[in-house]
């Protein structure tokens, strides 16, 4: 069953210099306990697409258009009241920025129980407990005495399980996560995807996972979308991205082609995809790919390609798929 | 945390030995003879008798150092000194202005303190609409103004035109109890309505970008992920990390207030510290000068050191030792 | 790669040259380019100064600032000042202009009389009606409505007005405080009942009146100088009076003159000629210390004090003369060939006898206006015009004052600033970059000096040092002594952002790149130290305007007669000042406001314009 539901989804940014089109018409669901990567690279609209969600906006941002469904209900018209009892209750985040996103001022013991109290109306005694629970579940070897420490007195690590951990703390049904490793180093990287992995197979929790490293989607995610100028330009289960399908797109060819491999040879150079992300504010027209893609052609210049199947949930935003390997 | 309160206090001793012998010299500079300005009048043939009593009475007649010595020693037993204008010691003239000095001052504090950080609140809140550019250019005019000018102008609307309070001055004596209690808050309010609006432009900015920066940060965002409410987010989790900041500033400030309500006493002809001081200047009275001075200096280093002791207090970053 | 080698060739003096051009350029060679091109390419002194340029705030507070700038030092320029002039008739005026506008209905009427106030005229024309005009105080310009067409004579003092009627009446309006402008009941008494009222003249506070008897009855305050003392002799002769100040001329009937009022002076010295009757006058006139007669013969007799080169200074008069009349300051002659003769003081353009003034037959003047009427009746009017912002209390022009008062406040505040900077910028960087113990020593000394309070220090020292000084060193004793006390803040300011800029990223390339010590710092570092200092003195010029002002308010700044805007403020400390001459402390209040609060804009719009932060959005 289907937990989220995305429906043509627009999130824009109202500047002065003008409409700054973050989200521009992504579609998606994620399926109960399972978990899909997004991935693209920065400026692909893959957070924004995570924030519109639980619509945790800057001021001058909004949904435009489209529709957000969370168990069958429309949750994108909801008032930011009733927004709040879904936060951190039904879906909570976790965020790229361990050393920042944790109050500096008040103890972890606050921070978790906070949320309980909040939405399991757990009274202080009941909180700490279950908030001492919390940091045992997500393998803290200490956690009475990190439960009363103060943000700065925990590495970048634990900080990071503390998100977690108050992320889990009502039991969510989905956890969006927004490349919570990216500033991490690579051996806590690891011991974070591992203890992710291991709660989503305790708790049944759906993941939304937020990178911009393939290899990390490989590892953790069911489901892959692959995200370009605020659209989604593929979707399909992770093997068939990574070797099923006789078909992807030209862009997640890109990709795919420039994650290094233990057996690049010396000097071998990388394919790397040519020119860099069009500016918001001056997309070109057409498919937003074509002026880096090397296979576009007059066509794809002009006219935008649409959302199409082709194959077993597998959608591609392309006139010209590529096939895999044989057009090298 | 003990260790760094004496360790503190320790190092302002010689700031406030310095300082005292700054303030020491610079009365020496002070051109007239005080005790020939306290026997003013009088029959002229005990003339010479009686400026030589008063030189004697004012220690004025040993030598510098001597002088100062006797000044500091004095000063340890909490003895201010001779004012050479009230003819008493220091401490009797100080006593009735200190405390209406510090009434001013305490109000004044309550005041700013409490619209600001309202109002400093709010504006970082709702940043860029009309009630936080309402305040802006309220506080940008704010800076702009004279204090002096503020307090004339409530004089000329509340006391002249409109006639509601009175414009200067103190209660008269002889008064009963209660109707000098009412008069003389009445005759406080348009003193702590200037010093209020002059401080509050400057703080409520401080208050205004202090919550700006806390705002912005990442951990606001977390809390918004958890389902806080827009309150708890403000005045919990954000003001609690933009007290940092502003706690630091007012305690520094309560330092500067009781020397900056100096001209609000003046223009009033509040009977403060500050009023005193200018007597004290224009009568070259030595004493009260350096007493009113050293006092001043003194509460200034007070209130940092309290600053340094609460910034401690309500940031868990920081370790005193 | 050559040019790379040169740049770093390049002495520090052309890279401090680069830096400031970085600061303060923009533009250059456009090329076309979008929108978001363009923003990518701009270097971020660009980008400061298209965010300065384009905030408003900056905008207002630019017009705001360079307006009163132009104010004091354009304005000032047209404007000179005397700054120990002193007109005490003058003090404490409001403002307005237009005391020589007359009434357009008098042209083309014949005049018979224009007599002037302080600041206010009263014409009387051949049908007998009156008209009045200039700044009004205490009614003297509001003709009664009952008053008839039969009036004969008319005279104007300071502040009221008394008309006479062919039938002898004596009608006054205006100020009338002393009794000097009714006909009190002790003045009735010494008519006798056929004796009738045929000359009047008014000045300061009283009204002479001469009788067809030739008796002078006194009305108002005259006691303190010696003013309603007829002498017995003269009592019974008199023709014609002039008065002014603290004397009178008479015009006895026999063609003679005497004087009343104060004596021993100059004036009441009247020269024999003009007492022995040597000599027959039709006309005698007073200023404030001389007297001008006229003889029948037309010739002029001047006598008095000296002032102004008054009485020897008589310009040359080739032919018969037919009118005289004396203002406050300046004596005139008209010529038969009906040219104005002019001499006296010029303060308050008395003797700028305009060149259209031509065919006069008749000039009459009074205090500071005077009216040459021409043979087609036409008015020519010079003298006093009023005041844009009135007068203080020694009356001096307040227009002119705020003008030469803005000068000092602005240099003041600009030279303590820079003395600021320098201190600042001197011991902010030796700290920041000798760290160490000259560091330490030096954050301790401006620890001690910051910790004194600012205001009661200045205060002190400004009495202490500034006793024995001339106006001209106490106002650079003021700008040395805000200058020197307020480094502090500029020099941990300075030491703070070098000890910031040091540890930067790109700077420790740079070091790793084994560029020289001195290349980064004056490349890398002072640039933003630079930034810092410039917005520092910016906010600290704003600061230091509002603090003279307080200081001078106080009596303790800028001494009088220099002007600033803070001493002309000094006078605010009476009740009196505040209730009643609102614009002696209300406009240079205004001035300093204005000043302040565009220096502020200016200042708070170039630290957002220089804030990362800000630029990112």
């Amino acid at each position: 069953m289907k937990l989220l539901e995305i429906n043509n989804l627009h999130t824009y940014f109202d500047t002065k210099k003008g409409l700054i089109k973050a989200v521009n018409g992504v579609s998606l669901s994620i399926e109960e306990g399972r978990t899909l990567g997004v991935v693209g690279e920065s400026g692909s609209g893959k957070s924004q697409t995570a924030m519109s969600i639980l619509k945790l906006f800057e001021n001058n941002q909004k949904i435009y258009e489209g529709e957000i469904k969370f168990e069958g209900k429309v949750i994108s018209e909801l008032s930011e009241k009733e927004m709040q009892k879904i936060r951190g209750n039904d879906i909570s985040v976790i965020f790229q920025e361990p050393m920042t996103s944790l109050n500096p001022v008040f103890t972890v013991n606050r921070q978790i129980s906070e949320v309980l109290m909040l939405h399991q109306g757990l009274n202080k005694k009941e909180a700490e407990a279950r908030s001492i629970e919390m940091l045992k579940q997500v393998k803290i070897a200490n956690p009475e005495t990190v439960n009363k420490s103060y943000p700065f007195q925990l590495s970048g690590g634990m900080r990071q399980r503390v998100m977690i951990a108050m992320a889990l703390a009502c039991k969510p049904k989905l956890l969006i996560a927004d490349e919570p490793t990216t500033a991490l180093d690579v051996t806590i990287q690891a011991q974070i995807l591992k203890l992710m992995n291991e709660l989503k197979a305790e708790t049944g929790t759906a993941i939304m996972f937020i990178t911009h490293d393939l290899g990390v989607i490989n590892q953790m995610a069911d489901d892959v979308a692959v995200m370009y100028c605020g659209q989604v330009v593929e979707t399909a289960p992770v093997d068939n991205i990574f070797m099923d399908s006789e078909y992807i797109h030209p862009y997640t060819e890109g990709l795919l082609t420039s994650i290094p491999r233990l057996n690049t040879k010396r000097g071998e150079k990388l394919d790397v995809i040519p020119g860099s992300v069009p500016h918001p504010l001056a997309l070109p027209q057409g498919c937003k790919f074509a002026p880096r893609c090397k296979y576009a052609t007059e066509k794809c210049r002009n006219e935008e390609p649409e959302l199409k199947e082709i194959g077993p949930n597998h959608q591609i935003r392309c006139f010209f798929p590529v096939k895999r390997g044989g057009n090298k | 945390m003990l260790r760094y309160t004496v360790k503190r206090i320790l190092s302002l001793i010689p700031v406030v030995f310095i300082i005292s012998i700054m303030l020491f010299g610079l009365t020496k500079l002070m051109p007239g003879d005080p005790a020939k300005l306290m026997v003013q009048g009088g029959r002229p043939e005990t003339y010479d008798a009686r400026v030589e009593a008063a030189r004697k009475s004012l220690g004025l007649d040993q030598d510098v150092v001597t002088q100062y010595v006797k000044w500091m020693g004095n000063l340890a037993h909490g003895d201010l000194g001779v004012s050479s204008t009230y003819q008493t010691e220091v401490k009797n003239v100080v006593a009735e202005p200190l405390k209406n000095t510090v009434f001013l001052n305490f109000f004044v504090l309550i005041f700013s303190l409490g619209i600001s950080i309202l109002v400093g609140i709010r504006s970082a809140v709702k940043k860029g609409s009309f009630f936080d550019q309402f305040w802006q250019v309220f506080s940008l005019i704010g800076m702009s103004v004279p204090t002096f000018f503020v307090g004339l102008c409530l004089i000329f609307i509340f006391a002249f035109k409109l006639g509601w309070l009175p414009s200067f001055g103190m209660p008269e004596q002889g008064l009963s109890t209660g109707a000098y209690i009412t008069s003389w808050f009445r005759h406080l309010i348009l003193p702590v309505t200037t010093l209020t609006v002059i401080q509050l432009a400057g703080t409520m900015r401080y208050v205004r970008n202090a919550m700006l920066e806390v705002l912005s940060q990442d951990f606001i965002r977390t809390a918004r992920s958890k389902g806080l409410s827009q309150k708890v987010i403000v005045y919990s989790h954000a003001f609690r990390n933009a007290l940092i900041p502003v706690v630091t500033i007012v305690i520094t400030q309560i330092g500067m207030l009781f020397s900056g309500s100096m001209i609000t006493e003046t223009v009033f002809q509040w009977n403060g510290l500050g009023f005193i001081l200018l007597k004290g200047l224009q009568k070259r009275d030595l004493w009260l000068v350096v007493s009113m001075n050293l006092f001043y200096v003194v509460i200034y280093l007070i209130s940092n050191f309290i600053a340094d002791i609460t910034y401690a207090l309500v940031d868990p970053r920081v370790k005193l030792d | 790669m050559e040019k790379k080698d040169n740049k770093q060739k390049q002495s520090i003096f052309s890279s401090f040259g680069r830096m400031f051009k970085r600061l303060f350029s923009f533009g250059g060679k456009k090329k076309e380019l979008n929108v978001f091109e363009e923003e990518e390419i701009k270097s971020p002194s660009k980008v400061i100064f298209s965010n300065f340029i384009h905030n408003k705030f900056t905008i207002i507070g630019l017009i705001l600032f360079i307006g009163i700038f132009s104010f004091a030092y354009i304005g000032g320029m047209f404007r000179q000042m005397d700054p120990v002039y002193q007109e005490p008739i003058l003090q404490n005026i409001g403002p307005g202009t237009g005391y020589l506008d007359f009434p357009s209905e008098l042209e083309g009427k014949k005049i018979v009389q224009i007599s002037s106030g302080i600041t206010f005229s009263v014409a009387l024309t051949d049908d007998g009606k009156v008209y009045a005009w200039g700044k009004d105080t205490d009614g003297a310009t509001e003709v009664p409505s009952n008053l008839g067409t039969n009036v004969v004579k008319i005279a104007a003092g300071d502040r009221h007005v008394v008309a006479l009627t062919d039938s002898g009446e004596v009608i006054g309006w205006g100020k009338n405080d002393f009794h000097q402008a009714e006909l009190t009941y002790e003045a009735k008494a010494q008519l006798k009942s056929d004796e009738k009222v045929i000359d009047v003249s008014a000045s300061d506070k009283y009204t002479a009146l001469v009788t067809d008897k030739g008796n002078v009855i006194i009305l108002g305050a005259t006691g303190a100088n010696n003013m309603d003392y007829v002498p017995s002799e003269i009592q019974g002769r008199v023709a014609a009076v002039d008065a002014n100040s603290y004397n009178m001329v008479l015009l006895l009937k026999d063609g003679t003159i005497a004087t009343m009022g104060v004596s021993g002076n100059e004036f009441s010295d009247v020269p024999k000629e003009l007492t022995d009757g040597s000599i027959k006058i039709v006309k005698a006139k007073m200023s404030y210390a001389n007297g001008i007669a006229l003889d029948d013969q037309g010739k002029i007799h001047v006598w008095g004090a000296n002032g102004d080169n008054m009485r020897d200074g008589i310009p040359a008069i080739n032919e018969k003369v037919v009118d005289v009349s004396g203002s406050r300051n300046a004596l005139f002659a008209v010529g038969e060939s009906g040219k104005v003769y002019a001499w006296g003081n010029d303060d308050l353009n008395d003797i700028s006898v305009p060149s259209s003034a031509t065919n006069i037959k008749q000039v009459f003047s009074g205090y500071f206006q005077n009216y040459a009427v021409d043979n087609n009746n036409e008015i020519h009017a010079w003298g006093n015009d009023g005041y844009v912002l009135g007068t203080d209390a020694q009356g001096r022009d307040y227009f002119t004052r705020l003008m030469h008062g803005g000068r000092v406040t602005l240099v003041v505040g600009i030279i303590a600033v820079i003395i600021e900077t320098v201190l600042g910028l001197l011991i902010g960087m030796i700290s920041g970059f000798k760290g160490g113990k000259v560091d330490n020593l030096l954050m301790r000394f401006t620890e001690i000096v910051s910790s004194v309070p600012f205001m009661p220090l200045v205060i002190t020292l400004s009495a202490s040092l500034g006793n024995d000084l001339s106006t001209d060193q106490k106002m650079y004793l003021i700008m040395i002594i805000l200058g020197v006390i307020s480094w502090p803040g500029m020099a941990r300011l300075v030491r703070a952002q070098i000890l910031i800029e040091r540890e930067k990223d790109f700077v420790l390339a740079a070091r790793a790149l084994g560029i020289k010590e001195g290349s980064i710092i004056v490349r890398h570092i002072l640039p933003n130290v630079m930034n810092i200092c410039i917005v520092n003195m910016t906010l600290s010029y704003a600061d230091k305007m509002l603090m003279e002002a307080a200081l001078s308010f106080l009596g303790f700044g800028v001494q009088e007669p220099m002007p600033s805007w803070g001493n002309m403020l000094n006078g605010a400390q009476r009740a009196i000042v505040i209730e009643n001459y609102w614009w002696q402390w209300i406009t240079p209040a205004v001035c300093v406001v204005i000043a302040a609060l565009g220096v502020n804009l200016v200042g708070d719009a170039l630290r957002e314009a220089l804030d990362p932060k800000e630029n990112e959005k």
